[in-house]
């Protein structure tokens, strides 16, 4: 047992869990992820309030359903890289229609991204193949041009308006705030992918398959233990046989303990992967000013509670283009009832926030979901406001900031929010970066 | 139980509770739960552990010493430390 090479996954996070997962399922390494709070799933899981299973930060949903990075890194066969958690009931639910848009109080529905095309003018049709057939899997480099600047000399404001509502739900970012190659790649991911699904059991269906898949094969799951330092092995007697010395302190006790570790994935975000390495690492150059002059993104989520005569019935994702703040909403309980009680709905809503005081952007968020959802204040009833900002939470990178999974310490290899591939959003992002990390490490863990 | 409780609760510090839980309520004048705003982000976790409606947050949380019963529930879920007990 002792002689297995230890792997140790930094926040228990989708990112850190799936990572720590691929590692387990080798049976060739002694694997423990150590999470400071006091729940596993970070932002991908849920509370129960009254029965409204409420999500810490994603809105239920698996963008891209089953052809994307997480469908493929969570449900794919062993034999094709996969976690193959289907063995332990996690599954995703389609939504019942694609996308829609509520347009002048009106409601419109497609059942595929070609029945959003009629919405549109002809040239707008007309040109989306020079948006589809684009090269953009690789950031172009040195853009100075933004995706809002690009998009408008081939489409129209309404088309525009529509998908930069998407970008606003999905990644608290408009078009004008992200390169324009990331932009065309997003947009082509979201084409090509599937409908986006809801996870059976929300968020917490992934997050508890996971976490069984790790009890199974051996690794253990530490909550409230927060990570403080990262030394060489040799800074103390008890881990001179490793590559790593790792200070973990338990949350509300004073003492720390040091363990040992020949790899390590961290899931809790570039700053803090930098402020816990000490000076002995050297880190590669350049890295410490990008992630100091990139700006986390902060972002703002209601949660409503929805009785059953609400007119709008099905779960896809509607845009509310043309907002001042907020960009659209989700009901996933037409896909999964078992997220709120019987006989009642949840909406979760999304926006971006461009000014840093929240109270106000909260203010204004509310008065452009009664403003543009007519039946909401009829039957809807507020049950609470998520904001994320200043340094909550610890894992978030805008997307198109590029930030690098390896900050050049062999053996350290970043997961998470934080190192989202180029052009995947949300929780694909993540999982389409973590197997990368795994074989790294894995590499590096193989030698010793 | 109080007695752990008075021991335990320290900023940041998680107390191990039972979901459910009933217990006494710490007798010691003037430890209360409080927000440091410096830390508040106003993400709701703690709304969403609250029983007792004793949390507001808009924008960022407040308390309300009238409802609240020195669960900590609420400790336990803040995520920044912005909770104390003190």
């Amino acid at each position: 047992m002792s002689e297995r090479a230890k792997a140790v996954v930094i926040g228990a996070g989708v990112g850190g869990l799936a990572s720590a997962a691929s590692l387990a399922q080798t049976q060739k390494y002694d694997v423990s992820v150590y999470e400071r709070m006091s729940f596993a799933g970070g932002r991908f899981t849920q509370h129960d309030h009254d029965g409204f299973q409420i999500p810490t930060g994603a809105v239920h949903m698996i963008p891209h359903g089953k052809k994307g990075p997480f469908a493929k890194l969570i449900l794919g066969k062993r034999s094709s890289g996969g976690l193959d958690l289907g063995r332990h009931g996690v599954d995703f639910l389609p939504t019942t229609k694609f996308a829609c848009r509520i347009k002048d109080g009106r409601l419109q529905r497609a059942n595929s991204i070609y029945g959003v095309l009629p919405w549109f003018s002809f040239k707008d049709a007309l040109n989306l193949p020079r948006l589809l057939m684009k090269p953009a899997k690789r950031p172009w480099g040195n853009e100075t041009e933004d995706g809002r600047t690009w998009m408008s000399r081939y489409f129209s404001s309404d088309f525009i308006d529509f998908v930069d509502a998407f970008a606003n739900f999905a990644i608290s970012l408009r078009f004008e705030q992200m390169p324009a190659s990331t932009v065309v790649r997003m947009l082509q991911n979201s084409f090509w992918s599937d409908r986006p699904h809801v996870p059976k059991g929300g968020c917490k269906g992934v997050i508890d398959g996971l976490r069984s898949d790790l009890r199974e094969n051996g690794a253990r799951v530490k909550l409230s233990h927060e990570v403080t330092e990262i030394l060489p092995g040799d800074a103390e007697e008890s881990t001179k046989d490793n590559r790593f010395c790792i200070g973990i302190r338990r949350r509300g006790r004073d003492e720390g303990v040091w363990i040992g570790a020949d790899a390590i994935i961290h899931n809790g975000g570039h700053p803090n992967l930098l402020k816990a390495l000490s000076d002995d690492f050297e880190v590669a150059t350049g890295i410490r000013e990008q992630v100091r002059d990139t700006q986390a993104v902060g972002g703002i989520g209601f949660v409503f509670a929805l009785d059953d005569d609400i007119p709008h019935r099905g779960s896809g994702v509607t845009m509310l283009p043309g907002l001042e703040r907020v960009g659209g909403y989700v009901i996933p309980t037409f896909s999964e009832p078992s997220l709120a009680p019987e006989g009642k709905h949840m909406m979760i809503t999304h926006q971006y926030v461009p000014d840093p005081s929240v109270k106000s952007e909260i203010t204004k968020g509310r008065e452009d979901l009664y403003d543009a959802i007519p039946w909401l204040a009829d039957h809807g009833e507020e049950l609470c406001v998520h904001t994320y900002h200043r340094n909550w939470p610890c894992n978030r990178a805008p997307q198109g900031a590029e930030l690098p999974s390896d900050v050049g310490i062999e053996g350290v290899r970043l997961v998470g929010d934080g190192v989202k591939g180029h052009g995947w959003m949300m929780v694909e992002g993540i999982a389409s970066n973590v197997p990368g990390a795994v074989a790294s490490v894995s590499s590096v863990m193989d030698t010793i | 139980m109080a007695e752990a409780f008075r021991n335990k609760a320290t900023p940041g510090a998680v107390p191990e509770l039972e979901s459910g839980i009933t217990h006494d309520r710490p007798i010691t004048d003037g430890v209360k739960l409080q927000v440091i705003d410096e830390l508040c982000v106003g993400c709701s976790y703690c709304l969403m552990a609250c029983k007792d409606d004793a949390l507001i947050v808009e924008g960022l949380c407040e308390v309300i010493e009238d409802n609240c019963t020195d669960c900590l529930r609420c400790l336990l879920w803040c995520p920044t430390g912005a909770l104390v007990y003190s």
